[in-house]
């Protein structure tokens, strides 16, 4: 069999986009289960807040603790092609540190206008995360951005129920999404 | 070390695409039929047939099994389809450079 270099060329070509499309795929799949996690504890702790606003601080500490112990398990039961290591720790943190400057700097004191500016930042990190790792998670982080700043420029009469409906239901949908891809 | 001659199995352009595919997921990962058709852009037929001649080279592994009623059908690269992979790459690699 005679192959030439532009058989060669176009052969390595089609790799690269086959790997490549696969690398994503796999990506997508190993994120759906943490994006649905999150969404269920978006919909519980925003209803229980609904129904007891000033306990909302406290419920959303028990809501993330859940939410990353249940990140960890999956993280560590399901072989995850995203790397744990001082990197993304690091960016973890930069991320955490900036919304928590911001908080301060504008004198956040509405608990709604908090948790609608941290589910912002959740989005903002999606759509970020998405321009490197696939175009559905960037998808799914605008949803989630745009979804969040409607709600905390236009503070609806029911923010928890909106945020419980719209955010965590664009989280599921957006896991379920990610897994059928 | 320089690979003189193409893998004739994996050379043919949808094998090409299938074992590409699979290549960059770890061993213990499967995928099932319908992302290989996906990402080969082969036909149910097709698609059975190349898988086949794959397995029978040993390039990959096929398991059958059911997922509650629904008949499912996994594959994922051996050790030997990963090398043999790698050494038709190599070939390919080589060819582009002489051809620069």
């Amino acid at each position: 069999m005679t192959v030439t270099p532009q058989d060669a060329a176009r052969a390595l070509k089609e790799v690269d986009q086959v790997s490549s499309r696969s690398s994503t795929l796999r990506r997508y799949r190993a994120a759906s289960p943490t994006l649905i996690l999150w969404g269920v504890v978006w919909i519980v702790v925003n209803l229980c807040c609904d129904r007891w606003p000033r306990q909302a601080g406290p419920l959303w500490g028990a809501g993330d603790l859940a939410g990353f112990a249940g990140s960890a398990v999956i993280y560590f039961r399901l072989a995850s092609p995203w790397p744990l290591n001082w990197r993304s720790l690091a960016t973890a943190a930069v991320g955490v540190g900036a919304v928590a400057a911001a908080v301060d700097l504008l004198q956040i004191r509405s608990v709604e206008t908090l948790t609608a500016l941290i589910c912002l930042s959740v989005g903002a990190g999606y759509m970020a995360w998405g321009v490197w790792r696939g175009a559905r998670i960037f998808v799914l982080g605008l949803i989630i951005a745009v979804v969040s700043l409607a709600a905390g420029l236009l503070h609806p009469p029911h923010f928890y129920l909106w945020m419980a409906g719209a955010g965590g239901g664009a989280l599921i949908l957006g896991g379920l999404w990610l897994r059928q891809a | 070390m320089s690979v003189t001659e193409p893998d004739d199995i994996i050379h043919q352009s949808t094998r090409l695409r299938l074992m590409a595919a699979l290549y960059p997921l770890p061993a213990n990962e499967w995928l099932d039929f319908k992302q290989m058709k996906a990402l080969s852009g082969a036909t149910d037929g097709n698609l059975g047939g190349h898988l086949a001649t794959l397995e029978k080279a040993g390039y990959v592994l096929i398991e059958k099994d059911f997922v509650g009623k629904k008949p499912r059908t996994r594959v994922s690269l051996t050790k030997e389809g990963l090398r043999a992979f790698q050494r038709h790459l190599n070939f390919l690699r080589d060819i582009l450079e002489q051809g620069q």
